[in-house]
Parts: structure tokens; C-alpha cells; sequence
């Protein structure tokens, strides 16, 4: 009985240490492969405190183990855009310009009930009020609304026009997503134009969004980040 | 990027132990079994004073392997091989020819538990 006591704390104290290893990350949004490691770890953690007869190290090994390997997944994916988009995915727009893109939900296996259960948990009732509608990488659905339903801004007064798509991310990290300047058809030319504007190489960029109007925002990179 | 040295530290003193506790296993094995020829030889030639001391002492090392081992290693599969070394001691004393049977049976034993931890392709499979 008390090595079982025993044991089951050491096990509380390493998942605790492992949890935090990983970062703040893993108690928000899983990503595919923090699920895995987070459900592997709660069934190996079970093993060494049933079986007394085990050594507590052939769970702490194996745990300790997953928790590394993910951290150091997640630095490779912090620095390669090409390894993230392997593992992680990257999000996919299933409603775009008020029209449902049936062929992107069937490619993702999103069935309409699902986006039905995924507006009325954001308070939308009615589909033909969703301009803009993008799958996360973690599987949550983002929503914008068209300008007749969105909430009015002091902006907003006296301002006319149709709604545009959300901006997108064209550069992050340094790196260009030429897709992305292709979806918004801007091109590399004018990629270039405003970087020169701003006086900015796009290797020194952290972050830059800009929707189809060419409205754009660019963050610089801090020094030593 | 604090985390990613510390899980590259934690990785490699892990593979490290992993495959340390691999190499000591099967050179304590290999010495293990050549100490249980010893004693077999020793009965063989009716030499008991020399089949008792080397007895003991085979007793005395895996006492001392089992020790640290029993916090790495499978608990069962020891105290088989603790068992079978412990008749061992007790047919050398006695002078009985059980000691051969006792002898093959601990070699069988202690041949499995170094397969047991030992990797191999299939294993991992």
C-alpha cells in the first residue's frame, strides 16, 4: 500500500515537471501531437503504480522521454515552416465569401452538422450571416461575420463597402508563405515594394498580414528574439 | 529555447543510461555464466573446496548486481535467477549432483534476462 502511495507521487511529481516542460501550450488547444503524448503519458503513468512489481523507471523513462521528444519537435517546428506545416497541418478555409467551399469540407471530413454545432457555439444561428469561415489547425472553426452582422464599430459610421476577407499571414518568421500572396493576389512585386517602403528586409519581418486590399501590417523582428 | 537544451539534456542522458545499463548487463552476464562454468568444472574434478568458494562468490555478485539492478530491472525475473543461484551454493556444499541441473537451469535463466534487455529489431517491433 505505501509503495503504491509512494509511487503514485513520484509519478504526480514527474507529470507535473513533464506538463510544465512542455509549456503553457499543452493546457490550452491540443495540436495532433500533443494529443498523442498527453494520452500516451496518462496511460503509461498508470502502469508502474498498478504493478508494483515494475520499476518506477520503466514509466518515468518512456514519459520523460515523449515530453523531450515534443519540446524538441516543437523547436524544430518554431524554426522550419515546411516541418510545422508536416505535423501540424495548416488551417483550411471551408467558407469563403459567404459561399461554403463543399470540396474543402469533404477533403477535412467536416459534415454540415458540424459546422452548424461550431456556429451556435460562437452565438451565429444563420449561415447566410458567415462571410468567412477557416478550420484551425486544432480543429476549432474561426468565424467572421458579413459587415451587415457584425457588431458596429465607431468606425463603422458613415463608412459603406462590402466586407473583405480577413487579412492572412504573408511572411512570418522571416519566412514568405507565396501562397498566401497568391490566394490574396498581390504578388511578389508588390511584396517587394512595400518591404522597400518600409525600409525592411522580409528576413527581418516577424510578421506580416495583409488582406486582398493590399492593407497590410508589418511587425518587426526584435533584436536578440 | 531553455526547454529544448533541457529536453536535449534529459534525451541524452536517458539514451545514455538506456544503452550504459545494456552494456553492463551483458558483461555482468558474460561474467556471471563464466563463474557457473567455474563451479561445474570445479564439481567436475571433485575439487568441493574450490566449487563452495566459487559458489559463494557468484552468490556474492549477484547479490551485489541485484542491489542497484532491482530499480532498472523487472523484480520476478532476478529473483528466479537469485533462487537458482541460491541451490546452487546449498548442492556445492553438499556435494550433490543436483549442482549440474542447478547449474544449466541458473545459465538458462541468466541467457534469457540478458536477451530480456538486450534490443534487438524484432524486440522493438
Amino acid at each position: 500500500m505505501a509503495i503504491v502511495l509512494l509511487r503514485a507521487v513520484i509519478l504526480y511529481i514527474v507529470i507535473t515537471f513533464s506538463l510544465r516542460l512542455m509549456g503553457k501550450r499543452q493546457l490550452g488547444e491540443l495540436q495532433p501531437s500533443e494529443l498523442v503524448v498527453t494520452i500516451l503519458i496518462s496511460n503509461i503513468a498508470s502502469v508502474p503504480v498498478e504493478e508494483s512489481s515494475m520499476p518506477m523507471i520503466m514509466g518515468i523513462v518512456p514519459i520523460l522521454t515523449l515530453v523531450c521528444l515534443d519540446v524538441i519537435m516543437s523547436g524544430i517546428m518554431l524554426k522550419s515552416a515546411k516541418f510545422r506545416k508536416l505535423m501540424i497541418g495548416s488551417p483550411r478555409i471551408i467558407i469563403s465569401g459567404g459561399e461554403i467551399l463543399q470540396n474543402e469540407m469533404k477533403r477535412l471530413r467536416y459534415t454540415v452538422d458540424d459546422l452548424f454545432e461550431a456556429m451556435r457555439e460562437q452565438q451565429i444561428f444563420d449561415i447566410t450571416q458567415v462571410h468567412y469561415a477557416i478550420v484551425e489547425t486544432t480543429g476549432k472553426i474561426s468565424f467572421l461575420l458579413k459587415k451587415d452582422y457584425q457588431p458596429a464599430e465607431k468606425q463603422d459610421v458613415n463608412e459603406g463597402g462590402s466586407t473583405k476577407n480577413p487579412p492572412s499571414v504573408i511572411i512570418r518568421d522571416g519566412i514568405v508563405d507565396p501562397e498566401q500572396l497568391r490566394l490574396l493576389e498581390l504578388g511578389e512585386k508588390w511584396l517587394r515594394k512595400i518591404l522597400r517602403e518600409n525600409n525592411v528586409s522580409e528576413k527581418n519581418v516577424f510578421l506580416m498580414t495583409s488582406d486582398s486590399g493590399g492593407s497590410y501590417t508589418i511587425i518587426k523582428k526584435q533584436t536578440g528574439a | 529555447m531553455n526547454r529544448i537544451i533541457t529536453s536535449i539534456v534529459i534525451l541524452a542522458i536517458l539514451a545514455a543510461g538506456s544503452f550504459a545499463a545494456v552494456a553492463e548487463v551483458c558483461s555482468f552476464t558474460d561474467r556471471i555464466s563464466g563463474e557457473i562454468d567455474v563451479i561445474e568444472q570445479a564439481f567436475t574434478e571433485n575439487d568441493s573446496e574450490k566449487c563452495v568458494n566459487a559458489a559463494k562468490e557468484l552468490q556474492k555478485d549477484w547479490d551485489g548486481f541485484t542491489d542497484f539492478s532491482i530499480l532498472i530491472f523487472d523484480a520476478g525475473q532476478a529473483l528466479e535467477i537469485t533462487s537458482s543461484i541460491a541451490e546452487i551454493v546449498s548442492f556445492a556444499e553438499d556435494e550433490n549432483d543436483e549442482i549440474y541441473a542447478s547449474c544449466d537451469r541458473a545459465q538458462a535463466q541468466i541467457a534469457l534476462f540478458r536477451a530480456s534487455h538486450t534490443p534487438s529489431v524484432w524486440k522493438i517491433l
